[in-house]
């Protein structure tokens, strides 16, 4: 029976690969116990997707791993030469379906700046801010399923409750509340004003704007109220986390990740803030109206001292709390005026290529686009930042029991359907 | 100093021209002296291009051109290299050596463009489903109505053409 195990485990990967992995050096110990395969995955409860990680195990202990992907490869990079850069969009959204605003953001960024199209300042604005909601969305559902995943209950109740009020939020401005298509070249394609619920049904918000008025709860509204108490509710799931003695066994010291290996591997994203780089491409590269953002809000990047999970963790707390600083100082500062350009209807971009990136929840999300002066993209390469981020999870977990697995991957914070595109 | 001029100045052997386009800065190589351009690239002060956001290939239909995106942390300059490939049973040098993170995204280009890469440490094709056949990303390639379990890629009976 084991040695059947063995061998079917074994066809699932080539030979070279095998013996790429018999000649690394391997753990140094006294004893040795006979080496096996173990498969993790791809149903199981906390691979983020499907993922399916093939284990070489010592005893408890992992000596390597091979992660198999592509479960979820729908061939977008494709599909994109073959639909027209307008129905190309709500494609994006199922790129990474947890963050889908971000998506759309860079693809839009990519083609405006392709064609020369000028956006709004009043869009801009709007995208920022759907934008900062979206990520604290994405950084809850990361939250919630690591703390499940490691075995505390609440916290993911908690998160996802506050989730449910950002799903609110987008359902009043476009109607969807995971895919949204809400983006346009040139713009967005509501208004904030526009967007109101008249059932207004966040009673656990404290909110009592207008007590029994007609017009319910307008966006506007609701999403300032949310960025005063979300930092709040952050304190409640530190104070069930951050210094939980179980959570910090499961967390602190566990997983490192040097920078210059982090950089190697091209790993983004909280994570690299998390090895103690402050690099932010909102920062950097100032895209969208983030240098206004950054300067009137006086916000700095967030970074960790050592580069374990539990780094990476804080890191992400702390991104949820600044997120809601910006919101609150976008929806201070937005001014009126139009919220789209006009943009012909079929779009024909100019001739040449750009590449565009903007800082997804998970790092580094990028478009290379290649124009021929048609309708269509000649091609498209999404760069999706969980791909580099899986990368190093073999380097990051060897050496290290099954149950640290959980917590190592979980705190990378991959999503498949970014990963295999 | 323009980034351009920094680059002409170092005269890297193998660089054939530095293209300015409006979005990107473009420079075209040959694929033989790639670990010396690259290499170079990344280690040279001035440049110091540490970062690689991704590689990926485009099919021109008479040959492959192969792209690397770098990108400096330090400097905060970003640069394309570009060469051209053999579409059909190419291959270039893998150069997972200086930046471990391009194993993965070569395997993609394997995948996707049937793109050989020499000295890969584990060759295989990593997205698509075993048994699959052809290369998606190239433009002649026709995407199956269906695909089964086995990548057996067939229309379904009564559609298929007599």
């Amino acid at each position: 029976m084991a040695e059947d195990r063995d061998r079917i485990l074994k066809t699932m990967i080539t030979e070279d690969e095998l013996s790429a992995i018999e000649a690394r050096p391997e753990l140094k110990k006294d004893y040795r116990t006979e080496e096996f395969w173990m498969n993790v995955g791809p149903q199981h409860p906390s691979t983020h997707g499907v993922l399916r990680l093939v284990l070489k195990m010592d005893g408890e202990v992992i000596v390597d791993c091979v992660p198999q992907i592509g479960y979820l490869h729908r061939g977008l990079d494709k599909m994109a030469e073959l639909k027209t850069y307008n129905q190309y969009l709500p494609y994006l959204d199922r790129a990474d379906y947890v963050s889908a605003m971000l998506t759309e953001h860079c693809y839009v960024m990519a083609v405006e700046k392709l064609a020369g199209i000028e956006v709004p300042e009043r869009a801009e604005y709007i995208r920022v801010i759907v934008s900062e909601l979206n990520r604290i969305a994405s950084h809850l559902v990361w939250l919630g399923v690591l703390s499940l995943d490691l075995g505390a209950i609440t916290p993911f109740l908690y998160c996802f409750r506050e989730r449910e009020i950002i799903m609110d939020l987008f359902e009043m401005l476009c109607g969807q509340r995971l895919t949204y298509n809400y983006l346009r070249f040139g713009g967005v394609a509501f208004d904030i004003d526009e967007a109101v619920n008249p059932n207004a049904p966040h009673k656990f918000l404290g909110i009592t704007v207008n007590p029994g008025g007609e017009r319910g709860v307008d966006f506007t509204t609701l999403a300032y109220r949310f960025a005063e108490v979300f930092p709040d509710r952050v304190d409640d799931y530190e104070a069930i986390l951050t210094h939980n003695e179980i959570f910090l066994e499961r967390m602190a010291g566990i997983g490192y990740l040097p920078l210059d290996v982090a950089l190697s591997y091209g790993v983004t994203g909280p994570n690299i803030r998390g090895s103690g780089f402050a690099y932010d491409i909102r920062k950097v590269d100032k895209y969208s109206i983030y240098e206004k953002v950054y300067n009137g809000t006086g916000i700095e990047p967030p970074t960790g001292e050592k580069g374990d999970c539990w780094d990476r963790y804080k890191v992400r707390i702390q991104e949820m709390r600044d997120s809601c600083k910006m919101i609150k100082w976008c929806l201070d500062n937005i001014p009126d005026g139009p919220i789209r350009s006009k943009v012909p209807r079929v779009l024909k971009v100019a001739e040449g290529e750009t590449y565009m990136r903007i800082e997804a929840p998970r790092g580094e999300f990028g478009i290379y686009l290649v124009s021929d002066g048609t309708n269509k993209p000649y091609r498209l390469k999404l760069r999706g930042p969980s791909f580099s981020n899986l990368s190093v999870l073999p380097y990051m977990i060897r050496g290290y029991k099954v149950a640290d697995l959980i917590a190592i991957f979980g705190s990378l914070d991959v999503i498949l359907p970014d990963c295999d595109r | 100093m323009a980034l351009k001029e920094i680059i002409e100045k170092k005269e890297i052997e193998g660089v054939v021209k530095i293209e300015e386009t409006p979005h990107l800065l473009i420079l075209w190589f040959e694929p033989d002296k790639i670990m010396d351009v690259i290499g170079i690239l990344r280690d040279d002060s001035e440049l110091s291009f540490d970062w690689l956001s991704f590689l990926t290939a485009i099919d021109m239909k008479s040959h492959l051109d192969v792209i690397y995106l770098l990108y400096s942390t330090k400097h905060k300059h970003r640069i394309c290299l570009k060469t051209s490939v053999k579409r059909r049973h190419g291959s270039i040098k893998s150069i997972h050596e200086l930046f471990a993170g391009a194993a993965w995204h070569e395997n993609e280009v394997y995948d996707m463009f049937g793109l050989r890469f020499e000295g890969h440490p584990y060759p295989r094709r990593i997205l698509t489903a075993p048994g699959m056949e052809g290369y998606p990303l190239l433009k002649d390639f026709h995407s199956p109505d269906f695909i089964v379990s086995g990548g057996v890629s067939r229309k379904p009976e009564k559609f298929r053409e007599k």
